[in-house]
């Protein structure tokens, strides 16, 4: 839980200090306001990058020449410093060298409307949704993660030169690099694939009325790499240049009473799964860490039908930021609820007496 | 102007030096004492044309084979093998290590083209095959290419049934041995593990 944020110099949000409540934080503002960025900075603060610009120079104000943001939770504190030569760290007054080492000292989810295109994009863009879910809660699996990247890379690149000078050797023992880390992300993935898809089934089947699922299609057998199954398919990759199996090549199939979501699916119904695995992930970052992350909520539900935004609400849990041009419906679940409002105009944050 | 600017290009072809660092470089040199620049260019000059690769270990040494390959009193059935003669230098100043040395100058790596062939590999098998080795630690920096690097070395050299390390994993991940401090090079020497 976020109590209070400082900031100055991030995006076009002119500096000040905001405490939050405790359960719903509404975020209101027309377009351009600042809505997004407000969300952002959050974002930012926990997790010391963002989930939209990948330069983070990005973040500083036009104009300004660094940014500071200071977040405080129940009982912690971090502070991130910005310009456009160096970043600094903090965590209760102490710096970090390691980003690694800051990274959730502050969970937060985000959800927006780009996440349909989990469900509708490309199998890429399900393994990065994956990849950071599992991330999050697994320290070691990034590094794995890097470094099987950079192994496929020059496996690759060997694949590619072979025909020219190629030496079976080395092949062999870029295998045995590729077979080490595939297999360390693997054992992770399979874990907690278990875990995100039975709070997903929960959550999913409580909003829709239809049976939503998703299975993990693997290209090496049994979530397991080995030297047999590469040295079956070795002249297949030779002429192909390219690694064909392992944890980057495999993908997410969801469906929808059986059938696959991305040919049969309404779009509400894609909606209505994206918000679920996304509340997956939250559900699995809480059971592990005994912690529920702030959820960020960017126009989330606008598209679902009254009924379905209802039941969206009602399956927030944890401290839930809302941002939306126009404040949702209200219903009984805000009773005795820690409710703040905040209304944004060019930038400027105001905290507007509650409903 | 024209020499020195000459100058400041010239001092761009060292790896690491920009256009800033040279130019501040050029400017220092010009207040350093006349005697001074002369003895470093003469250094320069006499280092560059009198250090050869030792036919044995490939280090960078005057004489031939190395004053490390010629000394009686180390080991001689051990034999680590490391990236760079940079390398050798920082494990003799921690002086734990008493065996020999051999130097790849340079790692596998597809990307930048670098293959077993463009490393002093050959040489090590046929000395690890012709002479009594009883160990070889493979010394080669903790990254993907290092590893790579070592898995290699180490499948080449299996048929040969000699007991074949590989040093631990103390040092942190992505940065270079030479980046390490002391305590961690030695830690990892003493707690190498048989691949
Ligand atoms: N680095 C920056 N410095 C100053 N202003 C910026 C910076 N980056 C973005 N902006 C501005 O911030 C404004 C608000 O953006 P934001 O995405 O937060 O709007 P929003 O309230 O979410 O709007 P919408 O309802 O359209 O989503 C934009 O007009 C944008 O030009
Ligand atoms: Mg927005
Ligand atoms: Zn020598």
């Amino acid at each position: 839980m976020i109590k209070a944020i400082e900031y100055q110099g991030f995006r076009n949000l002119i500096n000040g200090r905001l405490e939050f409540a405790r359960d719903f934080n509404f975020i209101t503002g027309e377009n351009g306001a600042g809505k997004t960025n407000l969300l952002e900075m959050i974002y930012y603060a926990g997790m010391a990058s963002s989930f939209r610009a990948r330069e983070e120079r990005r973040l500083i104000c036009f104009g300004e020449d660094h940014l500071r943001i200071d977040a405080s939770s129940k009982n912690r504190q971090g502070t991130i410093y910005l310009d456009h030569t160096r970043k600094r760290l903090s965590l209760q007054g102490n710096e970090i060298s390691r980003v690694t080492d800051f990274v959730g000292w502050l969970g937060v989810v985000i959800l927006s409307i780009d996440d349909i295109w989990i469900i509708r994009g490309s199998p890429g863009r399900r393994r990065y949704f994956l990849d950071w879910a599992v991330a999050r809660i697994s320290p070691s699996y990034l590094g794995n993660l890097i470094a099987y990247r950079k192994v496929l890379k020059q496996r690759n690149r060997a694949l590619q030169l072979f025909e020219n000078n190629g030496n079976v050797r080395v092949l062999d023992a870029l295998d045995e690099e590729l077979i080490k880390y595939g297999n360390r992300i693997y054992e992770v993935r399979k874990d907690k694939l278990v875990a995100l898809r039975e709070y997903y089934n929960e959550i999913a089947n409580r909003m829709g009325l239809k049976k939503f699922d998703f299975s993990y299609r693997c290209s090496a057998d049994d979530m397991k790499l080995d030297t047999s199954q590469l040295e079956r398919i070795r002249k297949r990759e030779i002429a192909l240049g390219q690694s064909l199996i392992g944890p980057h090549r495999d993908d997410l199939y969801f469906t929808i009473d059986g059938r696959a979501m991305q040919y049969y699916a309404s779009e509400g119904e894609e909606r209505v799964a994206a918000i679920s695995l996304k509340l997956a992930e939250a559900e699995m970052y809480y059971r592990l860490k005994q912690e529920r992350p702030v959820l960020l909520l960017d126009e989330v539900g606008a598209e679902l039908d009254n009924f379905k935004k209802g039941l969206l609400l009602e399956q927030l849990k944890g401290q839930v930021f809302y941002a939306s041009t126009q404040m949702p419906g209200f219903n009984g679940i805000y009773q005795d609820r820690d409710l703040s409002f905040f209304i944004i105009k060019g930038g400027v944050i105001e905290v507007s007496p509650a409903h | 102007m024209r020499l020195l600017e000459e100058l400041i290009e010239k001092l761009q072809w060292l790896p690491g030096i920009g256009r800033k660092s040279a130019l501040r470089l050029a400017f220092y040199l010009q207040k350093m004492d006349e005697a001074k620049v002369k003895e470093l260019a003469g250094t320069i000059v006499r280092a560059r044309t009198s250090l050869k690769e030792c036919i044995i270990c490939h280090n960078l040494t005057e004489t031939n084979p190395c004053p490390i390959c010629t000394d009686k009193s180390r080991v001689q059935d051990r034999i680590c093998v490391v990236e760079q003669p940079s390398d050798v230098m920082i494990i003799e100043r921690i002086g734990e290590y008493r065996g020999l040395y051999h130097i790849l100058h340079g790692v596998i790596s597809p990307i930048n083209n670098m293959g077993p062939k463009d490393l002093r590999i050959d040489s090590l098998l046929k000395r690890v095959s012709q002479n009594k080795i009883d160990e070889v630690i493979i010394a080669t920096n903790p990254t993907t290419d290092g590893d790579i690097t070592a898995v290699y070395i180490a499948k080449l050299l299996k048929p040969l049934n000699i007991k074949i390390t590989r040093i631990a994993r103390g040092l942190p991940t992505g940065s270079d041995i030479e980046f390490a401090d002391k305590i961690t090079i030695a830690k990892a020497l003493e707690g190498r593990q048989e691949i």
